[in-house]
């Protein structure tokens, strides 16, 4: 179990991560962020690397910095690929789990069921330096599980890999996260996240965004603001019927009435209501473009919330009937 | 800790430094001083007392030798794992950090200890000495010494200032086991070299034929107790290298 109470890391007058409070119980995690959000600052303070600047944090209910106990029970794949590699990949993994303190010979029998569980059975004793990314990514997952820990952390798993690539790692994840064992999976590649888990911590500029399920953090977002646009014909019966609805907060007619756009609070009722105005027989309906519920739109609503592009419905007031301009 | 990953360090370590390199640097630090002294032999000089050519090896192996060694594996030994990235691998396994302290340290100290032996085995087949053979066994015991507590003090350096080890490692060498060490001060005997240099005296009887004004820079002390000081100072330079690499953060990367 990982807790994080009001941390905040400081790089000098860097930012690292702002205040984030947060409790994860066993189970699977997509830490999602754009390049520089602190997604590698929120896991080198779970794997004791750093110390908080404020806060606590707490993994199984212990202090990380400076526990090597804690170390044993994770594995972490880091994001960097280490330079030198003139070593075979099961040299570098039997190296790597006798650091964790298991005895050589079993050591090697881990590495090399690890080496090939991630498919690397054939070409473990090649030369690392002859491998492909992709190759090297596995190897990096390979030194991570091989030690069975109990919270798997990857940082960027997917970076380099190719779609066949992409798909094998997604798979080992997946029977890793079936298996009941736990997982946190730093990724800005969010379709591939969604594959294994459906839950996310979202991260920018070292807060945390929002956390949950899509469906937890699209109710969170219940009051945030969204563009529906619709061209067709009979657009001006659509927007008689849906400049009363109290989610609509403004609507406007494209030129020669070709289409309407409005900013809405996306909730069930208006989506419902919509569904209905637009089942009228005059409305011909040819482009319907709305607020998306994927994870890609949420995080993106999410950021636009963020850099202050998009509004709360706090700052809005609905329309009164027949105020469409 | 377990003496077993050290261990596991240490042998990963001297596999992985075997590449062209390493053996090229290496023997150059092993021939530098038989192909000097060869070079200064086959030139008519003015007689020289045993103690000044003796003096010229060990300068030229225990100091010349090892601390360039040291410089060159000990001193960048964090950095070099930063640089290539492999430092957080090892970081996160238990007690990873201090086990990958002790074993590169071995290992450095193994590399300049063997690079220094060969040096001196080399000089000796053609040195013109009475006392070879007990010259050679002087100069590999002060080899071990000094692989030993500069290995340990370029380490403390690595761990406090990684980024900057090497810069901060030659500047301590210059000023206080270059300077300081030939100050006729108290300030000397804080200095690895005034040990070192005390014990090469005592321990081949040069000590009454130099002149009595530059006994200052030697110390009084029986040998003894200089190998225990210098031993003394290996270890509480390792053992404050060990707490401070446990106590520093190191970064990794941007603050990503």
């Amino acid at each position: 179990m990982f807790e994080l109470q009001h941390v905040t890391k400081l790089y000098k007058l860097v930012i690292g991560i702002n205040d984030i409070h947060l409790s994860l119980p066993p189970g699977a995690y997509g830490l999602i962020g754009p390049n520089g959000s602190g997604k590698t600052t929120l896991i080198n303070l779970l794997t004791g690397q750093l110390r908080p600047t404020l806060g606590r944090v707490r993994v199984f209910g212990e202090n990380p910095w400076n526990h090597s106990g804690l170390l044993r029970r994770l594995g972490y794949c880091p994001a960097p690929d280490p330079a030198q590699w003139n070593v075979s990949a099961l040299e570098w993994v039997t190296y790597l789990l006798q650091l964790t303190q298991i005895p050589r010979t079993e050591s090697t029998a881990r590495a090399r069921q690890a080496l090939e569980r991630v498919g690397l059975g054939s070409s473990m004793h090649r030369p690392i330096q002859t491998y492909s990314l992709g190759m090297r990514q596995r190897i990096k997952l390979a030194q991570a599980l091989a030690h069975d820990p109990d919270w798997l952390i990857l940082d960027e798993p997917f970076n380099g890999l190719d779609p066949i690539g992409r798909r094998e790692m997604t798979t080992i994840l997946q029977e890793w996260v079936r298996d009941g064992k736990s997982l946190l999976l730093s990724s800005h590649v969010l379709h591939e996240v969604e594959e294994i888990t459906p839950s996310y911590l979202l991260l920018c500029g070292g807060r945390l965004l929002a956390s949950g399920t899509a469906e937890e953090i699209a109710a969170d977002l219940g009051n945030v603001v969204g563009e529906v646009t619709l061209r067709g014909s009979g657009m001006a019966h659509v927007a008689s019927q849906m400049v009363g609805d109290p989610d609509v907060l403004s609507l406007q007619f494209m030129p020669h009435r070709s289409g309407i756009k409005m900013l809405v609070r996306s909730s069930p009722a208006f989506r419902t209501h919509l569904q209905q105005v637009l089942a009228a027989p005059e409305v011909v309906l040819e482009e319907l473009d709305t607020p998306s519920q994927s994870l890609d739109s949420l995080f993106s609503t999410l950021m636009k919330l963020h850099r202050g592009e998009v509004v709360s419905q706090e700052s809005w007031e609905p329309l009164a009937p027949g105020e469409a301009s | 800790m377990n003496a077993e990953s050290v261990w596991a360090v240490f042998r990963f370590e001297w596999r992985r430094s075997l590449s062209g390199f390493r053996i090229v640097a290496w023997l150059v630090l092993a021939l530098f001083t038989p192909i000097l002294i060869l070079l200064v032999q086959s030139r008519p000089l003015d007689p020289v007392s045993e103690y000044v050519m003796g003096s010229v090896i060990f300068v030229l192996v225990v100091e010349v030798t090892c601390l360039l060694g040291l410089l060159l594996w000990g001193a960048p030994l964090i950095q070099a794992e930063l640089e290539s990235n492999s430092w957080i691998y090892l970081a996160v396994r238990p007690y990873g950090r201090v086990h990958l302290l002790l074993g590169k340290y071995a290992n450095a100290t193994t590399w300049v200890f063997l690079a220094a032996v060969t040096a001196i085995s080399i000089t000796s087949r053609f040195v013109w000495m009475v006392e070879t053979e007990r010259l050679w066994v002087v100069i590999v015991a002060l080899s071990l010494l000094s692989s030993l507590a500069y290995g340990a003090l370029y380490v403390l350096i690595a761990v406090v200032f990684p980024k900057k080890a090497m810069v901060f490692a030659v500047l301590y060498t210059l000023i206080f086991e270059g300077l300081v060490s030939l100050v006729p001060a108290t300030i000397n005997r804080l200095t690895i070299q005034y040990r070192l240099r005390s014990l090469l005296f005592h321990w081949m009887d040069w000590y009454d034929k130099i002149p009595e004004d530059a006994r200052i820079l030697l110390s009084k002390a029986p040998p003894w107790q200089d190998v225990g000081i210098l031993l003394g100072i290996t270890v509480s330079l390792l053992a404050a290298a060990v707490v401070a690499i446990q106590f520093r953060e190191y970064l990794t990367g941007g603050p990503d």
